[in-house]
């Protein structure tokens, strides 16, 4: 097991320094350079070159980029002359916000999915299971922000039930406003169950196909007794393994919700730093959510391998 | 929305006595619907448009910080200038009522300026006395190079000496003679008295001295006090910023642009704030911004994003008052005067106000701006009303007419080919001949790229190019993204590599803010920092210089710019549609250089 964990993290180095070649690399080919967009549409180039001497940006592509790393091993990820701010702080106050609107989204969407997957499995090609698929088809190919806008619509605007944008300030004020995260939190959840419960129904139902199952049958097993003894855990494999490689479409899911709602999340300071070509935000928010993808992925396939002695075997893990 | 009411009758009955006189007096509000009784105190929330949130505190701001949400929108609420640009009737004068010195009074041939304060205290109930604007001076002429508003030759370069003669008169002596208006709006009212008492210090730990007169001394004051200016997250507990002179104190900030401010109860101005808070509320985006417009009244003061315009009437069923905001400047863009090709085209007038005579303004306002814009035909705007413009430069020397654009070309020596290109047939240098250093045959085809990302623009270049297209004067679109149009936005000279663009549009122009009296020095004199395009002509040089350094009036300079279109003019749109709640009064005038007084806003039941 150390050894594949070992094996796993040197991967994982190698990815998150070649995102961050590849991000480094990218900004920088873009047109103006951030001196022009900090200074604005009116500095002189007297302003530009003192600007860009001033925080290293006159340096050759590798001088930059290396004095960038060295920073960033140790903690330093950069100032924002955007927000005034260094990254390290800003990724720290909206960090836990998105990991918050992320978490309850995804908890309610394994908890709604996974029943929603199971019942489809179950009851296959009867009414219930095609009115699911049609429910969770629509939900699942309308993309993030057209669900938000018609709920915006609807619950926002025409009933006033709960209020269109989310709550501000610290991540106190978050807590302190729940009825005004329904919204953001219905919208990454509903998306997110359409998918999630599409593959839960296909997992579930490739389960119910094995050999084990049609063994426990024939050993007289009851159905209870095989869907929650049996098949729950194995098909929970491949949930976990969904569950870490989709951290960067919840993640991207987040930007758009945040930036319908107004929600000071990382998807709003990654947006921000896109449009204001905030270079040291967009590259702390893309290293950021690179590691976490990455270990994500690395304890999807730990747990992975923990619940199904099958990826131990064909892994060689003991 | 978050309200409270302030404590103590006696408060109370002041403020409403207030109230009254203000609503008697002004009759300034958001809407012709809005009634009921003025209450004292509540909350008033302000939308900022995304992009443009506040960072910083300190007025002596650099470069990365400078703009009109940091310093109009946010740190005059606190620390109020020595000359107060905007008057109740919303002109970009200088309003005595609001500034902190009396008029200045020039003698010695306009080259010794008495400045006499008038009697403000700060908050901790210190007076403002005129070592706090030596504070700004010395700070100021230790660090010019990192304030964003220096320029080389002006303020304080321009500044001889200083001698305050006691508490409330300081005499300044200049190195020559400036036009009085031009020194008092363009160089006086960027003076932000700071409180000495309070912030003369190196270190947070250190004690209060002198060391602002030393240069030394004056970098480490200014290094310790950007240094806490970088420090947001104790925006609204460090007590620096807790001392101050204006209306309102900053009591919470958050990263991205939230802050509260509470009304300073020792506020010694002429307005006292009636509102207990006021708080700016940051947007991710426009479509953000008029959801919550659209859902109810969480917001008191927000907007409808331009391509919305149309939506602006809608919101009157959630109680809103729309109330277009005219912004102090003036829109235009850009041709390249020494592009090796066609520098030489753009280099005659009679070919700069042929396609000014192509641009149909009036359209423009009517379409893509949908009404919420003016006309523009020159460096100072008509609008918001202005004691400068004049009906020459107002009702535009060049106002759309193909026929005169054609009739220009023609009598140039041109073949016109409507709808396709025109040639110079009849080369040389005579009166009616295409002019110096046109080719023959050369064409008048123009590569144009303009900022992408704005619909109005987007709209505006496509129906320029068919209106071009009419005197066969053919510009190639492109739509670039912002920062690839602003990159190639810089001075240059023929053989320069940056020096191939032909002309370029990003959507935007020249907005009036720290130069409130529009004499173009910045833009339309040779060689100066923002004259991008290259314009060089010695009559405009003059003309600028009497309006600066003599006492010429602005009529000559704008007549002869307005005639000979240094760059092409364009519609102004208004700065913000703003969107105003019924019960939200106080609010109209809105500010010409875009800055914000809630201290005159006031809730009715």
């Amino acid at each position: 097991m150390t050894r594949f964990l070992l094996r796993r993290c040197a991967q994982a180095i190698v990815v998150l320094i070649l995102v961050s070649v590849i991000v480094f690399c990218l900004l920088h080919m873009l047109p103006g350079g951030p001196a022009r967009a900090i200074l604005g549409v009116h500095a002189t180039p007297t302003n530009v070159a003192a600007f860009n001497k001033a925080n290293g940006l006159d340096g050759s592509l590798p001088a930059q980029y290396w004095h960038w790393l060295t920073g960033v091993l140790s903690g330093n990820l950069g100032f924002s002359y955007v927000q005034n701010e260094s990254v390290s702080a800003l990724l720290g106050q909206r960090l836990p916000k998105t990991a918050f609107l992320a978490g309850i989204s995804v908890v309610l969407a394994v908890l709604i999915a996974v029943p929603i997957g199971f019942f489809q499995a179950v009851r296959r090609q009867r009414v219930g299971d095609y009115v699911l698929t049609t429910i969770t088809l629509v939900l699942y190919s309308t993309p993030a922000f057209w669900v938000a806008i018609i709920l915006i619509d609807v619950l926002a605007v025409r009933l006033h039930v709960v209020p269109a944008e989310a709550p501000q300030g610290s991540f106190s004020a978050l807590l302190s406003d729940p009825q005004a995260l329904v919204l953001p939190v219905l919208t990454i959840t509903l998306v997110t169950v359409a998918a999630f419960s599409r593959y839960i129904r296909s997992s579930v139902l490739d389960e119910l196909a094995q050999d084990y199952v049609r063994m426990a049958r024939s050993k007289g097993a009851g159905s209870r007794v095989i869907l929650f003894g049996h098949v729950l855990r194995n098909s929970a494999g491949p949930v976990v393994t969904l569950l870490g490689l989709s951290l960067p479409f919840i993640v991207s899911g987040t930007l758009i919700t945040e930036y319908v709602f107004n929600y000071p999340g990382v998807g709003l300071l990654a947006f921000n730093a896109a449009t204001s070509q905030d270079y040291p935000v967009m590259l702390g928010v893309v290293i950021v959510v690179a590691a976490a993808t990455v270990i994500g992925s690395l304890l999807a396939d730990v747990t992975h391998a923990v619940l199904d002695p099958r990826v131990r075997s064909a892994a060689g893990i003991r | 929305m978050r309200r409270s009411l302030r404590r103590g009758l006696s408060a109370i009955a002041i403020a409403a006595a207030t109230l009254a006189a203000a609503a008697c007096s002004s009759g300034s509000g958001a809407g012709s619907s809005a009634g009921g009784k003025p209450v004292s105190g509540g909350t008033a929330v302000y939308a900022e448009l995304p992009g443009s949130t506040p960072n910083y505190i300190f007025p002596m701001l650099t470069a990365a910080y400078y703009s009109v949400t940091n310093i109009e929108q946010f740190q005059r609420l606190s620390f109020r200038s020595l000359y107060w640009i905007g008057n109740s009737k919303g002109q970009p004068v200088v309003d005595p009522s609001m500034s902190l010195a009396a008029t200045p009074v020039y003698s010695d041939n306009d080259s010794v300026v008495t400045i006499t304060l008038g009697n403000y205290k700060w908050s901790d109930g210190q007076p403002v006395t005129t070592r706090d604007v030596a504070f700004w001076i010395n700070m100021l002429k230790a660090n010019k190079a990192d304030f964003a508003a220096y320029i080389p030759g002006e303020f304080p370069d321009n500044l001889k000496s200083y001698k305050i003669v006691n508490a409330k008169t300081i005499v300044l002596t200049l190195n020559g003679s400036y036009n009085p208006t031009w020194f008092t709006y363009d160089q006086l009212s960027q003076i932000t008295p700071l409180p000495q008492q309070a912030w003369d210090k190196e270190s947070a730990s250190g004690a209060i001295g002198n060391y602002d007169e030393t240069p030394a001394g004056a970098k480490a004051v200014f290094n310790y006090l950007t240094a806490q200016s970088k420090d947001i997250a104790t925006y609204g507990t460090n007590p620096l910023w807790k001392t101050v002179d204006g209306p309102w104190t900053l009591v919470n900030y958050q990263s991205g642009g939230y802050a509260k401010f509470e009304a300073n109860e020792n506020y010694s101005g002429p307005t006292k704030p009636k509102l207990k808070y006021f708080v700016e509320q940051p947007f991710t985006s426009d479509t953000a911004e008029l959801n919550v417009l659209r859902s109810g009244n969480s917001i008191d003061y927000g907007y409808v994003p331009e391509q919305e315009a149309s939506q602006a009437g809608e919101l009157a069923s959630q109680g809103y008052s729309t109330e277009p905001w005219q912004g102090w400047g003036t829109t235009y863009f850009m041709m390249n005067f020494n592009n090796p090709t066609t520098g030489p085209l753009v280099n005659q007038p009679y070919i700069r106000q042929a396609m000014q005579s192509l641009i149909d303004e009036k359209s423009f306002v009517e379409g893509p701006l949908k009404g919420y814009g003016s006309t523009n035909y020159g460096p100072v705007p008509s609008k918001p009303s202005n004691p400068y413009s004049d009906s020459y430069e107002t009702t535009g020397p060049w106002p759309y007419s193909p026929s005169t654009a054609i009739s220009l070309l023609k009598s140039h020596g041109w073949t016109v080919k409507p709808n396709g290109v025109s040639t110079c047939t009849d080369p040389g240098t005579g009166a009616s001949q295409c002019g110096k250093g046109v080719k023959p045959g050369a064409q008048l085809s123009f590569n144009l790229p303009y900022a992408s990302g704005d619909e109005v623009v987007s709209q505006e270049m496509q129906a320029l190019k068919s209106d071009f297209s009419q005197a066969g004067i053919q510009v190639n679109l492109s739509s670039e993204p912002f920062d690839t149009i602003i990159s190639m936005m810089t001075p240059c000279t023929p053989s320069q590599a940056g020096c191939s663009w032909e002309m370029l549009n990003y959507g935007g122009g020249w907005t009036y803010g720290v130069d409130p009296y529009p004499t173009g020095d910045q833009l339309f004199e040779t060689g100066s920092g923002s004259n991008s395009s290259n314009y060089s002509d010695p009559e405009a040089n003059s003309l600028i210089s009497a309006t600066v350094r003599g006492t010429a009036s602005l009529k000559a300079y704008e007549d002869y710019l307005a005639k000979q279109v240094p760059v092409l003019w364009m519609p102004q749109p208004d700065y913000q549609i703003s969107e105003i709640s019924n019960k939200l009064q106080g609010t109209n005038p809105q500010s010409p250089i875009e800055s914000l007084t809630p201290e005159n806003w006031y809730f009715t039941s």
